[in-house]
């Protein structure tokens, strides 16, 4: 069912009401929620108690984990309560593979998808948004952030004419991944926030399971059948954040054919940051963080010997190139990898650049559809026919 | 770097070994219990220590053991091509199924892939 949550002037508020709802009518017991905290941060948080809702802030537009591990940490065994999730499109795609790779469950669990205008990076946004004089003032510039980048993009995409393979005027300083993100809007959630092509000063248009509905006590919108405002907007982001994504694989795929990928994540710091944010590198221990690669000191010396040098440490593109083979199938583009790179790697467009050909292969689009078997481990009946069995 | 299926293939270092036929300096052999612990972690150990080439061997479709394991293989090796591929490393890694009953075939794929490992040249400081 569709209905609209009324807006008088402040969307957040309108929002933050809409959430308190869900928690205050028992639709969940708890609801993961990006909240603020008092020094004005934005971190997910599992919350139980409806008044502290008031610092919850969905539309912030920061991000600096994925919460689909976060989700995964309260649903993956019993007992589990109803939980609700607010996530952020990536973040549902990666719940997705998470859910296939057995490390989240959607039993008992509420996903609540907003569309996204596209996130910042933490200091970016810290910087934008926190560095003001006054309390009240930090509150009016964090919450104006999020309407100026969402009217902006709105703006931008009503005048622009799809030429330049550069990213939106908007999107500018955005997350190297928002700016190229081709699926901004929400594929599939228990609830979707519509915000793309809403009339936010007025209402917000919710589309939720009619038995939830009845819950709330909310009425069907008239008319209650899309007017397809939103399809045609998601349509026009899509294709412009397309067309930013095709030109960004085009330079990524130049350079890996004629520097190498070695060349490429040469500064790479092996902090392996990019495995701890990436929500679909799961491994309690990772290979590379056990003492495999902990050789006896003459091993190091037989290789300078025989190498005439060796760097140390020695297993920086062993590391990635495992990485992509363990991951690139999963790899919803959420982009966290090179948001937390110490060394400005582009990791995250390695990937996908790299993945983009991968998952084509395999005719596999990862995040889309839980019900779709990820392609390392299950194998097709018309290979078993082959074989004659 | 010979990577074989001990299900299939090993007896066919056994015939080699009472046939005595003469080992050869630059290959090495690991046996392995199943196609299905191949990781491609292992091939890239590989060739990251300056191997120029990658067989990965063991049983056909269907016969596996293990009833999967060398499907789950297929998967597998088929991403690290690709992978491998990306990083201008076309062509380090093969994987072959061969049946116990397949006598000659092991030694003559061997060849092959010396072959074409010998075309693409030394591997290079590759992941160094």
């Amino acid at each position: 069912m569709r209905f609209t949550i009324p807006v008088e002037k402040d969307t957040l508020k309108a929002v933050r009401g809409f959430l308190k709802q869900l928690l205050e009518t028992k639709v969940v017991d708890a609801l993961l929620v990006p909240m603020e905290t008092p020094s004005g941060a934005i971190t997910p948080a599992l919350v139980t108690d409806v008044d502290l809702l008031d610092a919850a802030n969905p539309l912030a537009p920061v991000m600096g984990i994925n919460t689909a591990r976060a989700v995964g940490h309260v649903t993956v065994r019993e007992p589990r309560v109803r939980i609700g999730a607010v996530l952020r499109p990536c973040e549902l795609r990666a719940l997705v593979e998470l859910v296939k790779l057995k490390q989240a469950n959607l039993d008992n669990l509420v996903t609540i998808g907003m569309d996204c205008a596209g996130t910042y990076d933490v200091p970016d946004y810290t910087e934008k948004a926190l560095q003001r004089k006054s309390q009240s003032a930090t509150t009016r510039a964090r919450n104006k952030l999020w309407r100026d980048l969402y009217d902006g993009l709105m703006a931008d995409l009503s005048a622009s004419e799809g030429s330049a393979a550069v990213a939106l005027a908007s999107a500018r300083d955005l997350r190297d991944a928002c700016q190229m993100c081709e699926k901004p809007h929400v594929e599939a959630a228990d609830v979707t926030i519509e915000l793309f092509g809403a009339d936010l000063g007025t209402g917000i248009p919710v589309t939720l399971p009619d038995e939830m509905a009845e819950t709330l006590g909310v009425s069907p919108e008239e008319p209650e059948e899309n007017d397809g405002t939103r399809a045609a907007v998601i349509d026009k982001v899509v294709a412009e954040r397309t067309r930013v994504r095709d030109a960004r694989f085009g330079e990524m795929r130049q350079r890996l054919e004629e520097e190498g990928i070695e060349a490429v994540l040469a500064t790479c710091v092996r902090c392996h940051n990019c495995m701890t944010v990436c929500p679909i590198c799961y491994c309690k221990t990772c290979l590379f963080k056990s003492p495999a690669f902990d050789h006896e000191p003459v091993q190091y010396v037989e290789w300078a010997r025989r190498k005439g040098a060796y760097q140390m440490p020695g297993d920086t593109m062993l590391f990635h190139l495992t990485r992509l083979n363990h991951m690139v199938l999963s790899c919803v583009g959420c982009g966290m990898c090179t948001s937390d790179c110490p060394a400005n790697l582009p990791v995250g467009l390695v990937f996908r650049t790299i993945g983009q050909e991968i998952q084509q292969a395999f005719d596999y689009a990862p995040g889309h559809d839980v019900e779709e078997p990820l392609p390392l481990v299950t194998f097709r009946e018309d290979e078993w026919a082959q074989i004659g069995e | 770097m010979v990577f074989l299926c001990d299900w299939c293939l090993y007896s066919e270092l056994d015939q080699a070994d009472i046939t005595r036929v003469q080992a050869q300096p630059n290959i090495g052999i690991v046996r392995i219990p199943c196609l299905g612990r191949m990781d491609p972690v292992h091939v890239l150990m590989a060739l990251q220590e300056g191997v120029d080439g990658v067989l990965i061997a063991g049983c056909h479709l269907g016969d596996c053991h293990y009833k999967r394991g060398n499907y789950l293989a297929e998967n597998r090796i088929s991403v690290l091509q690709r992978v491998l591929e990306a990083a201008g490393k076309r062509g380090r890694a093969r994987l072959a199924h061969i049946s116990t009953a397949e006598r000659g075939v092991l030694p003559r794929l061997v060849e092959e892939v010396k072959e074409e490992v010998r075309a693409l040249g030394p591997i290079g400081s590759f992941a160094a």
